[in-house]
């Protein structure tokens, strides 16, 4: 099978910085939950940005979808891997709740009453729906969660990177995140899990790859 | 290095010096000049030029563009280039559009100036100048935002781009309305960190007693008094023979 997401030979250097990432071969595929652990400052969340474009590697090859990483734009890369960030409110923006689903979904040529009906379903399934009219800024944390995870999802990316998910989650709230990563999943979207929590990783990811100092030391189920 | 040394009092004259020096003076060379001499300036306070245009590249796209307007819609007698008769640049209009560009520079430059000091330095300098220490710390922090903002939006502008907006094929109609998503959650991050801030300062009883002792007291030195006087007199004589010529 070929893999959704290949990185070869990726290394990337913050400026005035020690290296972030050294030489990473990496093959991540549809329908697998892999999950990135290491310690703070491991190369996680720079390595989740160098896989969405935000940032650009100083050597090294991706290819997506079988599209060589170069030729995609940002918005190319946003339609094909969605990206949860660690803190929810940077990717919040509308006035309501149902607007934020819909949105990019009618600048992008979608008509209102599909936007409508795609935005319902995954209301529905993040058991967000009675808080459609809500502003997303004033929600609680998970709540922001969920609604960032069903606006990516209306993108129907094939592939979703979630950083530090479990962050604020009560258990039962984390049972129920575990459960949509297993759906969607079954559904062949690819999952990347990135997190600190290295038991939260051990219980629900069928792959680990752990980082240290920017390198993988890991790579196994 | 020297100039890192500089009481930021003094880059506070130098900076008033060109500016005042930039808006007084009308004559396209010396105007020209100012803006060399506020670069030149720029450079002695170990500004990296390179960096500086890189990092300000969308700001002077922004400050040409505005100058290609300045100089399209101000009328003259002298035409340079017409199309079909009907006069788009005239000689006085790219006079003025020059004069423009090098102005905003120059106040672009002079905040650049100013950013090579440390904040806590700059609201110092202003108390020891008398500056109610409210104002000058209120100043201080504002200054300090600017980085955050810029963050965010860029921030906000590549969230927005993940969800799959492609900025340069949306219409025009549409385009404000992605600014008005743009600008609402750093609107309302902006009232967050203004509001935790002012918790912070009140839980530290900022404001509480009527005077104030000084960890950091600024002094200036004899190459300071130097900077500060050749930059008033310079500037005065360069103004006076501005206007002479």
């Amino acid at each position: 099978m070929e893999s959704y997401i290949k990185l070869t030979g990726i290394s990337y250097g913050y400026p005035r910085s020690r290296f972030a990432l050294r030489d990473i071969n990496l093959s991540l595929n549809r329908g697998e939950i892999v999950g990135i652990a290491g310690e703070n400052g491991s190369g996680k969340t720079t390595l989740g940005k160098i896989i969405m474009g935000i940032l650009m590697p100083d050597s090294g090859n991706i290819v997506i979808d079988g599209v060589d990483g170069k030729n995609l734009k940002l918005c190319e890369r946003g339609s094909k891997i969605g990206y949860a960030f660690q803190n929810p409110d940077r990717q919040l923006f509308a006035a309501n709740v149902q607007d934020e689903i819909i949105f990019p979904l009618e600048i992008k040529g979608m008509d209102k009453t599909t936007a409508l009906v795609r935005a319902a379903a995954l209301l529905e399934r993040f058991e967000l729906s009675h808080l459609k009219e809500r502003v997303p800024m004033r929600l609680s944390r998970g709540e922001k969660q969920r609604l960032v995870l069903a606006a990516t999802l209306a993108q129907e990316p094939g592939f979703l990177i979630l950083d530090e998910p479990a962050t604020g989650l009560d258990r039962d709230r984390k049972k129920a995140l575990y459960q949509l990563m297993e759906e969607l999943a079954r559904e062949g979207i690819g999952l990347a899990v990135i997190s600190h929590d290295l038991q939260f990783i051990k219980d629900h990811t069928n792959r680990i790859i752990r980082l240290k100092d920017g390198k993988v030391v890991d790579d196994g189920c | 290095m020297m100039a890192a040394k500089i009481d930021p009092r003094t880059k506070i004259v130098l900076v008033l010096s060109l500016t005042s020096m930039v808006l007084v003076v009308e004559n396209l060379a010396f105007v020209v000049g100012i803006g060399i001499i506020s670069i030149v300036c720029a450079l002695l306070m170990g500004v990296e030029l390179l960096a500086l245009v890189r990092r300000y590249r969308r700001i002077l796209i922004l400050l040409l563009t505005l100058s290609i307007v300045q100089s399209v819609f101000t009328p003259g007698t002298k035409v340079l280039f017409e199309v079909f008769g009907i006069p788009l640049l005239t000689e006085k209009g790219l006079e003025m559009g020059i004069k423009t560009f090098v102005r905003m520079l120059v106040i672009l430059t002079s905040g650049v100036i100013m950013s090579t000091s440390n904040y806590r330095e700059t609201i110092q300098g202003l108390i020891q100048w008398k500056v109610p220490y409210k104002i000058a710390f209120m100043t201080a922090l504002s200054l300090r935002f600017i980085p955050i903002f810029t963050e965010e939006f860029q921030d906000s502008m590549v969230a927005l781009q993940l969800k799959g907006i492609d900025f340069r094929k949306i219409p025009f109609g549409k385009k404000t309305q992605i600014y008005v998503y743009l600008i609402t959650p750093i609107i309302l991050s902006s009232l967050k960190h203004a509001e935790e801030i002012a918790i912070t300062m009140e839980s530290r009883a900022f404001g509480a007693y009527q005077n104030r002792v000084e960890y950091l007291v600024l002094r200036l030195k004899g190459y300071d008094y130097a900077v500060m006087i050749t930059a008033v007199f310079l500037s005065i004589g360069y103004v006076w023979v501005a206007m002479m010529v």
